[in-house]
């Protein structure tokens, strides 16, 4: 968390010249922990380099709010959802095993 | 391991079973596979939570945490999965139905229009200036 006037150093990410990039190798990829901000000689950034666990949860955090902006948007679902969990909170639950069906008035 | 036991909230289970009778009355009529097809895809949507890593499971945000969503085609399912119990309680599920107010549609219309960059300036967000060549990233 920043503090106000005191400067934030951010250990997690290392700016390093391109240069660097030609040292990554497979083995090295697997290692790298730090997310990397690629900069050309005049120190601009030109890439960011993170591993694919990390790009993962960017990913799925952006799903998670996208699909909860559509939730809210949807008043079926908003309200499906709501009902739904107070029938859950209260217990009212059935397996979905005795109720399954293939149509046709044929129950399994 | 066990498999994961799918359990059903009452809405939830109302919601099956107008589908199930839906398939049933109108079996025959016209516009039945419609009604046929959902029911096989809710029932193939509940096989494949079951499947399902529950690392992949996308949480809802904010006030939502304890739901998970998950969508099959156009049908989408709100449950909470306890791995521990190795149970999953269905809240809800319902067809996408994506109008032309859902998050997607908007941003959609809002790039393909050119009007993203104004409507997030407006807001005060503009793209960051140490980007080499900005100009080519723009929304356009």
């Amino acid at each position: 968390m920043k503090i106000e006037g005191v400067p934030y150093i951010d250990t997690s990410v290392e700016h390093v010249g391109v240069s660097k990039l030609r040292m990554l190798s497979a083995a090295n990829l697997k290692k790298v922990d730090k997310t990397l901000v690629v900069q050309d000689a005049n120190d601009t950034p030109l890439a960011v380099l993170l591993n694919y666990e990390q790009y993962l949860i960017i990913q799925n955090k952006f799903k998670s709010m996208m699909n909860t902006i559509d939730m809210l948007q949807n008043a079926q679902h908003a309200t499906g959802l709501m009902s739904g969990a107070r029938d859950a909170a209260e217990g009212r639950t059935v397996p979905f095993s005795s109720i399954r069906s293939n149509g046709k008035n044929t129950e399994q | 391991m066990r498999p994961f036991d799918v359990h059903f909230t009452m809405f939830a289970r109302d919601s099956y079973t107008r589908l199930v009778n839906e398939v049933n009355t109108h079996s025959s009529a016209p516009g039945s596979a419609t009604a046929f097809d959902r029911l096989l895809l809710v029932n193939e949507t509940v096989d494949q939570l079951k499947a399902l890593d529950p690392s992949l499971d996308i949480i809802l945000v904010g006030n939502f945490w304890w739901a998970c969503v998950y969508t099959n085609g156009e049908m989408q399912f709100f449950y909470n999965r306890t791995p521990r119990a190795r149970q999953i309680v269905v809240y809800h599920f319902g067809e996408i139905g994506r109008g032309s107010t859902s998050a997607y549609a908007i941003f959609a219309q809002l790039v393909l229009s050119g009007r993203f960059n104004s409507v997030m300036e407006r807001y005060g967000i503009t793209m960051p200036r140490f980007i080499p060549d900005c100009a080519s990233l723009s929304f356009h």
